[in-house]
């Protein structure tokens, strides 16, 4: 069936078309886009600055993550630069010029991509203007010592200064690996000065997991060290040819063995991905990755391609693959160190971690079955602080864990350190976490977690809310300086604490702006202006409004960034 | 296998990851498929444990290119990667992965890098068979230079493998809109679709060789495997910023039309074909959306998978993936052109694939297709065990070189094989089901084995064996359905030599059906039959007439006796070698007819089947046998190795 421009449904307003409209997603909560409403047209124009550029894409892709970015609409500029967009349901997008040889002015590495675009039902958007000038390109060849194409090795091309501005949206996320001849062609950069290099392991060990070759960093035309690289300055759809780079041998690599076993009873753990991770010469853990390995019926593991540096191995507890009882284990990171020989014998101990366990309560909805439903879909995010704040800890998030029938849901291998608790879901639109509570308290902020305790009494209530909030910003006494991002945030007022109802979204290019899911309440809503990397602009905020919103009901709100203040 | 680009692929995931707390669950459905390998943040193992890539063909006979001077310990494959001249290749990528698909976390897959000498070694191994896989940068593992096909493995421990790496091929070309102007960071595909003799490889998901064009709309896809390779821009996934993985440009096959228009270009090891530019053709893309329902209402551990095929040819033109604890079971597939399409949605376990729907027809015309409904079944399975007959204890004399060398480790270096049986000239009304294809298992030490991932229908059974002193004696299915046997249980041990003979390797399957009791007997004492094809003797003064092209033509082995007629064990073929050498093992011993005739490789028709399958000609075989009239009588555990077989027989 055609998308169709007649509209089942006016888009309703009042509460009683708000309530039928809750009652519709009730019974229907996991069917996506089950009514249609009037739909929005959008156009806009791209130019280099004086003349309009054909033929670019423009596509408009919802900023959803529940809807996995689906495109809503695409096209392409006429000879003009002119582009429209038509057939397409009120709801928060981002619209994005697909043009990656250019560099588009104002588009940073924000994700997802491009610039928010919030659609009215009904609505004809214009001059949703893009400008954008061509980008410089870098291109080379990498051989090796004796003369031989480097194939497919990734080249990195980073700003020579540290404060080069904001980083650009890059197309391609794929590296720009060279082909079997050795070149390489980097485009679409903004003007500016560069370095480029191969290779990734340096003063850090690396893992070559797949047994490619390694080979040292190493900066055109020949430096491994960046302070001897030479810099490559590019203009405005200029390419820089001949950036050639000379590596030297691949790098010697060796053997990692050992074993997993349980602490307490030296059990040898099978079958459970093994994860790795550099230290950096100050002790500082850069992330970690599984190598591929899985320990054997025995509890071994066995890795190679491991170059010298120095390391911590753990247990990937969050894997898919693993079985289900390491579920309940957590592992300290074995430290080991590559020199010039294969390392064998580490140890890698299991501890049977802390398991919390608690229900998730549903609250605003009468229905039971219907909360039930919703229940369905919830997942309860674990994260233990101590990951993060102790460098030398895995990095890896843990699994989300199912919620029962009844509510009930249960965290198990948790290590010690202060636990927070987050849910989320991606069928039911309009819950949230307004409150955790530990035996009938509310926690503020996580709690802490002491080694193998088992903690039941954890409550997580979430408020289901119909109403929405659709704002309009106004900017006086100034524009939007490039590179500036404006996010809307609303709070319900009046909470106790360890209550709070907190939602922020970004704001479009119009400074339209659409929150929804409220549960009933008065609410504080502020839009703030920002940048990244300490951008051109000072950031800023708008005074606090409030709003009281009732069930099913849409409010809105007139929010005013004054740039003289 | 370009894997580099499935590396980075998850990279940039990863760091999509970081952005945002709530896009983690998203970028997790993306990941999960790469996630069916143990799979690091940083790099792609080489091949998922699926294994949909690079299948060595079944083709008739053990193709056994293995070299042995000094058997290695036993629980040891070792090797060396050498280049065209025999050189050694150091830093080679080397990884070693079962034959048969495993239980997902089963352990990792050994991987090693060939040393200064080109040397490498997997120790330490469990009986069993097992592929290599070398990969460096822009080069192939050597194939069969009419075909390009694998020539190697499987391997078992005690092997010592020598493998030959070549340049792989290149296509390289410009894509241009319809304006003509360069299209920029657009992913560029080369599928190889057929071997280079215009045969289709037995497995559905062909070889991929990837690129993205640069500012000027260039690519360049190298390290391609010999093959005819269909080469097309834009289409699912071919869009540069992940994540998002779906582009709504449809795509257009070189020159620049439709997977039907596509040119086959036939790409050799070492050759650059360049200049295959595509102009982008503009028709709007269509989606195909809908949900996917399970009977149990859960997924298998690695979620669900849709693929939208070509239903001319089988290949893959989207997938979707769904999360299994997603609660929200829909798919969507972008850039679909008008067309004829086949969906299927299958869903994997720890024991693969374990829930399909059936495969449907979908046409798009004009519109987006919407409200697809596709319901997963449980998979059929069959199981049953492997019986080993020693030469002594069938009664009979136990010559010298008889015997299988490492009995013990038999079961495990056995390949049984289900394959689907396919109607044949019927492939145009076909609906293509990606599990249409022949599934392998191996026994476990005690014989017992599973075949999985089966879908309804009528199957036939296959065992290949790599001992030479082995060959297959029977297969029983088990007693009809009145009394249904027990799970692994044996027939009754009355079997007689009467029955045994009675083999049937075909059997019918329920959709769903956990079929039980199958045995297969093998025995020791098995013949080994190898010579040369050559043309008549010309009559003395005359000219010899010219070779006839042996590459064409199969030898076959017929039982010569009537009433085994219909005893589909006893007939063997193996193909011919452009020598004109063709080569028989794993033989019954008994009395044959020898016929070489041209192999007819039927239009559509994927993987060349077994003449002898089809009843008619099975009867036309026999006929032309009877005719050519050139019988031996094989002996237990006879070897010849220079028998001359006349074509055209006088």
């Amino acid at each position: 069936m055609p998308k169709l421009n007649t509209p089942k449904r006016r888009h309703a307003r009042g509460a009683l078309a708000a309530a039928s409209a809750l009652l519709l997603a009730l019974a229907l909560p996991f069917v996506a886009h089950a009514q249609k409403e009037v739909p929005a047209t959008v156009s806009g124009r791209i130019t280099d600055g004086e003349r309009g550029v054909p033929g670019v894409t423009v596509t408009i892709f919802a900023n959803d993550p529940a809807q996995r970015f689906r495109t809503a609409a695409r096209g392409k500029t006429d000879v003009d630069g002119r582009f429209s967009l038509t057939g397409i349901q009120p709801g928060r997008y981002q619209i994005l010029p697909v043009a990656p040889a250019y560099v588009v002015a104002g588009l940073m590495m924000n994700y997802p991509p491009g610039r928010p675009l919030t659609l009215l039902a009904g609505e004809e958007v214009k001059d949703i203007d893009f400008q954008m000038e061509p980008g410089a390109v870098i291109t080379g060849r990498v051989t090796d010592a004796d003369g031989n194409p480097v194939i497919n090795e990734p080249v990195t091309v980073s700003p020579a200064e540290q404060n080069a501005g904001q980083p650009r949206f890059q197309f391609d996320q794929r590296d720009h690996a060279t082909d079997d001849r050795g070149v390489y062609r980097v485009y679409g950069l903004p003007p500016g000065r560069y370095r480029v290099s191969v290779g990734r392991a340096g003063e850090v060990g690396a893992v070559s997991i797949g047994r490619r070759k390694l080979f040292r960093r190493t900066f055109h035309p020949d430096a491994v060290e960046q302070a001897q690289a030479r810099v490559v300055e590019v203009k405005t759809g200029i390419e820089s040819t001949d950036i050639d780079i000379t590596v030297g041998r691949a790098l010697k690599t060796y053997k990692v063995a050992g074993r997993f076993v349980t602490a307490d009873t030296g059990q040898p753990v099978p079958n459970v991905s093994v994860g790795y991770g550099t230290i950096d010469p100050r002790g500082r853990r850069l992330g970690g990755f599984g190598a591929g390995t899985v320990t054997n019926a025995r509890g071994e593991f066995q890795t190679g391609g491991i170059a010298p540096g120095r390391y911590v191995v753990y247990v990937m507890t969050n894997q898919m693959n693993n079985p289900q009882e390491v579920a309940e284990f957590y592992s300290e990171p074995t430290p080991f160190e590559v020199t010039d020989a294969d390392v064998a014998g580490l140890v890698v101990k299991l501890k049977r971690g802390a398991v919390v366990s608690g229900v998730v309560a549903v609250e605003g909805v009468a229905d039971r079955a219907a909360a039930a439903q919703m229940l369905a879909a919830v997942r309860v995010h674990p994260w233990v602080e101590s990951y993060r704040e102790n460098a030398a800890m895995p990095g890896s998030p843990m699994r989300p864990v199912t919620v029962g029938a009844d509510g009930s849901f249960r965290v198990t291998g948790l290590m010690p350190g202060k636990l927070r608790l987050g849910t989320m879901n991606d069928a039911v639109k309009g819950l949230t976490l307004t409150r955790v509570e530990l035996n009938g308290a509310n926690v503020i902020g996580g709690f802490d977690v002491a080694a193998g305790a088992q903690i039941a009494g954890v409550r997580l209530v979430l408020t289901y809310g119909s109403a929405a909030l659709v704002g309009q910003t106004t900017f006086v006494n100034g524009t939007l300086p490039p590179g500036g991002r404006v996010m809307a945030a609303a709070n319900l007022t009046g909470s106790t604490p360890g209550t709070r109802v907190s939602r922020t979204v970004e704001v479009d290019a119009r400074g339209y702006f659409r929150i929804e899911g409220l549960p009933a309440g008065e609410y504080e809503v502020i839009v703030h202006v920002f940048f990244f990397n300490g951008g051109p602009g000072r950031a800023r905020r708008s005074e606090p409004q409030r709003v009281v919103l009732g069930d099913g009901v849409e409010a809105k709100v007139a929010p005013v960034i004054d740039f003289n203040k | 296998m370009k894997l580099p680009r499935l590396k980075t692929f998850a990279e940039s995931l990863a760091g999509a990851v970081v952005r945002t707390y709530l896009a983690r669950a998203s970028a997790a459905l993306l990941l999960l498929p790469l996630l069916l390998a143990p799979c690091g943040a940083q790099e792609q193992q080489p091949a998922a444990p699926q294994k949909a890539q690079a299948a060595p063909p079944e083709a008739g006979g053990s193709a056994a290119a293995t070299t042995r001077p000094t058997p290695p310990p036993r629980s040891a494959i070792t090797g060396r990667v050498v280049g065209e001249s025999g050189e050694p290749v150091p830093d080679a990528a080397v990884t070693l992965q079962p034959r048969v698909f495993m239980r997902i976390g089963g352990g990792s897959l050994p991987n090693a890098a060939s040393d200064e000498a080109g040397n490498f070694s997997f120790e330490g191994l469990d009986p069993g068979l097992y592929e290599i896989f070398a990969m460096l940068p822009g080069f192939v593992v050597e194939t069969d230079s009419l075909t390009g096909r694998p020539l190697l493995g499987p391997y078992r421990p005690g092997d010592n493998v020598v493998v030959r790496m070549v340049k792989g091929g290149v296509v390289t070309g410009t894509v241009t809109d319809g304006q003509g102007q360069p299209v920029a960071a657009l992913g560029v595909r080369a599928v190889r679709v057929r071997d280079l003799d215009g045969s289709t490889p037995p497995s559905p998901f062909p070889n991929t060789g990837e690129d993205r064009t640069d500012d000027r709309g260039v690519y360049r896809i190298y390290g391609l495997r010999p093959g005819l390779y269909v080469v097309y821009a834009g289409g699912y996934g071919s869009s540069g910023f992940m994540p998002f993985a779906s582009s709504g440009d449809i795509a257009t096959f070189y020159p620049s039309g439709t997977r039907d228009a596509a040119a086959e270009v036939p790409v050799r090891a070492g050759q650059e074909v360049s200049n295959l530019d595509i102009r982008m053709r503009e028709d709007p893309a269509r989606q195909v959306s809908g949900t996917v329902e399970s009977p149990t209402g859960t997924l298998g551990e690695f979620g669900a998978g849709i693929n939208l095929t070509y239903a001319s040819t089988g290949m893959v033109t989207g997938t979707a993936f769904i999360n299994a604890n997603a609660t929200q079971r829909s798919f969507w597939i972008e850039g679909v052109a008008d067309g004829e399409y086949d969906l299927q949605a299958t869903s994997t376990g720890r024991d693969g694939v374990t829930m399909a729907s059936a495969s449907q027809r979908v046409s798009v015309r004009g519109a987006d297709v919407t409200g697809l409904r596709l319901a997963l079944v449980p998979l059929a399975s069959a199981s049953g065990s492997l019986r080993f007959e020693p030469a002594a204890e069938a009664g009979r004399p136990a010559p010298e070189g008889c015997k299988a060398v490492r009995a013990s480790q038999l079961p495990q270096e056995t390949l049984v094989t289900a394959a689907p049986e396919v109607k044949t000239g019927a492939t145009a009304a076909r609906v293509f089901s990606r599990l249409a294809v022949p599934q392998s298992a191996t026994p476990d030490a005690a014989g017992a084995f599973t075949v999985r991932s089966l879908e309804g229908g009528r199957h036939r059974l296959s065992v290949r064996l790599f001992d030479e002193a082995l060959y297959v004696r029977s297969i029983q299915m088990p007693a009809p359905a009145a009394a249904p046997p027990r799970a692994g249980a044996p027939r009754p041990a009355t079997t007689t030599a009467a029955s045994a003979s009675a083999s049937r390797e075909v059997f019918d399957l329920k959709s769903g059906q956990q079929l039980s009791g199958l045995l297969v007997r093998v025995a020791e004492g098995a013949v080994s039959f190898a010579g040369t094809v050559a043309p008549p003797e010309p009559p003395a003064g005359s000219t010899p007439e010219p070779p006839p092209p042996f590459s064409q033509l199969r030898v076959h082995l017929l039982p010569q006796e009537r009433e085994r007629a219909e005893d589909l064990l006893r007939y063997y073929e193996a193909p011919v070698t452009s020598e004109g050498t063709f080569s028989f093992k794993n033989l019954a011993p008994g009395r044959y007819l020898v016929l070489a005739r041209p192999f007819v490789v039927e239009a559509g028709e994927s993987a060349p089947r077994p003449t002898a399958w089809e009843t008619g000609t099975r009867a036309l075989l026999r006929r032309e046998a009877e005719s050519a009239n050139t019988p031996v009588e094989l002996q237990p555990c006879q070897r010849t190795n220079d028998f001359v077989l006349r074509f055209p027989p006088k």
